[in-house]
């Protein structure tokens, strides 16, 4: 039995949240950054980096070690001056501000970092009041400041204790009450949450969502996990040897990738989840072969049975190789991997029929038969 | 006999004090600043500034190279020119502090090394200037390590203060000296080493409890 797929039809693109608008907060444009290592040799850790990331979003940007990644976000603040190209932070040009102006600047830029980066020698309470000593508040303007910020990041009992007696999930929190008690505009995370066991990983990455949804501060982090992304990012970026080679929406990359960098990683992801009898029997090539479909189910038609009822008016043999429920974000997302087969017909209506009801579908290769 | 022998080594221990906490202050005062310049000003730190560096670097080579008995007689027309006279506790505190000055500057310098960089990082992207940083964040952190250092310089200003005692600063060093190799008084000799003793054993106790209640 022969059978190929007609042209995918594309469901409605899925529209980001009201509270995100559409202006943009941070624009990079066209950043290399080249290090000096010797007199003789240099190395290119950004080559010409375009990047806009909206207010109130939570933007993600993942890559591989080495790939760039530190050096991206760092250049938002200009802890590391690009080499070339321009950073603009809400209608300002940090590239070009005298060091007093950029200092300014920076104060509604709050930083988080992976090994956290408390002052030792300062209490809980210290620490947090460390960026406004810095801007020159009093003492009493100070601790009005505080109290509040504790409540919010959970460390209430925790204000006169020094951070060599917390645990790293507490430092963290620390971390954010400090980067937020200047009440930021944006907050920068450089890998925050890798240092960290998985539930407090859960935790801190709630506390990001929190804080973004409660005060539209915009959130721009990078990691090398995918899971993170996922958990709480409105957007991604990819980054692959200095440069940015995706960005989407997140939910949107994950259901129906559109790039091939995008399409790759995502089918990588698929494929790697199949027994690997199957995997053996994968080509990307149709040789007379069975399409393997990918399946991605979106919102509500994620618990709707539309396979019965594929089966049942399509006529089609679906062979479910793998499913798997998962959240983006707020979102439930289904995915499955199915070799079908069946009339041609048939197997266009079926698409069609689950376009409609909002999921899409994919060949990611075919898979030879057992006869 | 009994009187004359106290009033001998209350006077030199209360010259050697005297020595040992005027060239420890100075030292403290000049080295702290140097080593703060030492630091700042090296490659990749918040003030970089090569050439700055390398002839401070130099200079404090320069003194730490020359053994302090050399020292003390090089810096005998200087000494005199500050005080007057070349010989007494006064006139040695020129010497001790000029020795211990570039000492200090390593430790601190050494200390700020150790400061996590993480930190200096942290303060620029909260908008701290180099002199917040200074203060705020280098300072503090590393003042343990700060202390310990400045300790023991202290407690090597006592012995330096002893040797400069040789060459007329008078002093606990000069009394055990004096009485111990050349008027053959084994009670006046061993009374002094005792003394030096228990101010070594003093300064290293203050310095103790001062870097423990800066560490957390
Ligand atoms: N200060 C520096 N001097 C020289 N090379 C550097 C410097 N900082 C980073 N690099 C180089 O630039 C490239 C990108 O580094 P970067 O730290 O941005 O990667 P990353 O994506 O954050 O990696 P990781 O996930 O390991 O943190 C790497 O090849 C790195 O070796
Ligand atoms: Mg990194």
């Amino acid at each position: 039995m022969l059978t190929y797929l007609p042209p995918q039809i594309s469901p409605p693109r899925i529209k980001l949240r009201p509270s995100i608008s559409k202006q943009m907060i941070i624009t990079l444009k066209e950043i290399h950054k080249t290090y000096r290592l010797s007199k003789t040799k240099t190395l290119e850790a950004l080559k010409g980096v375009n990047l806009s990331v909206k207010r109130g979003e939570i933007f993600g940007i993942v890559g591989e070690s080495g790939a760039g990644k530190s050096t991206l976000i760092r250049c938002i603040n200009l802890l590391e001056i690009p080499t070339k190209g321009e950073v603009i932070v809400d209608h300002q040009n940090l590239t070009a501000l005298s060091p007093a102006e950029l200092r300014k600047a920076r104060r509604k830029i709050g930083m988080i970092f992976q090994h956290f980066n408390l002052l030792q020698s300062r209490t809980v309470y210290k620490n947090i009041a460390f960026p406004l000593e810095l801007a020159g508040l009093s003492a009493s303007g100070i601790s009005k400041k505080i109290d509040p910020i504790l409540d919010l990041t959970g460390l209430a009992d925790k204000k006169y204790h020094y951070p060599s007696q917390l645990s790293g999930g507490q430092k963290q929190r620390v971390a954010i009450a400090r980067a937020l008690a200047n009440e930021p505009d944006i907050l920068l995370s450089d890998e925050a949450t890798s240092a960290l066991d998985p539930e407090t990983k859960h935790s801190i990455l709630q506390l990001l969502k929190q804080i973004n949804e409660q005060f539209g501060l915009t959130i721009v982090l990078i990691t090398h996990e995918m899971s993170v992304i996922k958990e709480i990012c409105h957007r991604l970026a990819m980054i692959s040897d200095g440069k940015i080679v995706e960005q989407a929406n997140v939910i949107d990359f994950f259901t129906r990738p559109e790039t091939d960098v995008g399409k790759r990683f995502i089918h990588s992801q698929a494929i790697r989840m199949l027994p690997e009898s199957v995997q053996a029997r994968l080509s990307p090539q149709n040789k007379g072969t069975l399409p393997l479909v990918r399946i991605s189910f979106l919102g509500d038609s994620a618990e709707a049975p539309l396979i019965t009822y594929l089966v049942q008016n399509f006529s089609l043999h679906i062979n479910i190789l793998q499913a798997q429920f998962e959240k983006i974000r707020d979102e439930m997302i289904g995915m499955m991997l199915v070799e079908l087969s069946g009339n041609l017909d048939d197997v266009e209506k079926g698409r069609n029929y689950l376009h409609a009801q909002g999921a899409f579908t994919e060949v990611i290769g075919y898979v030879q038969p057992i006869r | 006999m009994f009187s004359p022998f106290v009033n001998l080594i209350f006077e030199g221990t209360l010259q050697t004090i005297y020595m040992v906490l005027v060239s420890g202050v100075l030292s403290v005062l000049g080295g702290v600043p140097l080593g703060i310049v030492l630091f700042i000003t090296r490659d990749n730190h918040i003030l970089e500034n090569a050439l700055c560096n390398r002839s401070l670097g130099m200079v404090v080579n320069v003194v730490r190279a020359i053994p302090f008995i050399i020292l003390l007689i090089v810096l005998i027309p200087l000494t005199r020119l500050i005080v007057g006279s070349s010989i007494g506790p006064t006139a040695a505190i020129v010497p001790l502090s000029i020795g211990a000055i570039p000492f200090v500057a390593r430790i601190v310098e050494n200390a700020l090394l150790e400061v996590n960089p993480g930190l200096i990082e942290a303060g620029q992207a909260m908008g701290a200037s180099p002199l917040q940083i200074i203060c705020k964040v280098l300072l503090p952190e590393a003042m343990p390590s700060i202390i310990q250092g400045v300790t023991v310089t202290w407690i090597s200003l006592v012995g330096y203060s002893a040797m400069a005692g040789v060459v007329g600063a008078k002093g606990l060093g000069d009394i055990a000296v004096e009485y111990g190799r050349y008027r053959n008084e084994p009670v006046i000799l061993w009374s002094s080493i005792a003394l030096l003793i228990m101010l070594v054993y003093v300064i290293q106790y203050v310095g103790d409890w001062l870097a423990r209640r800066h560490t957390r």
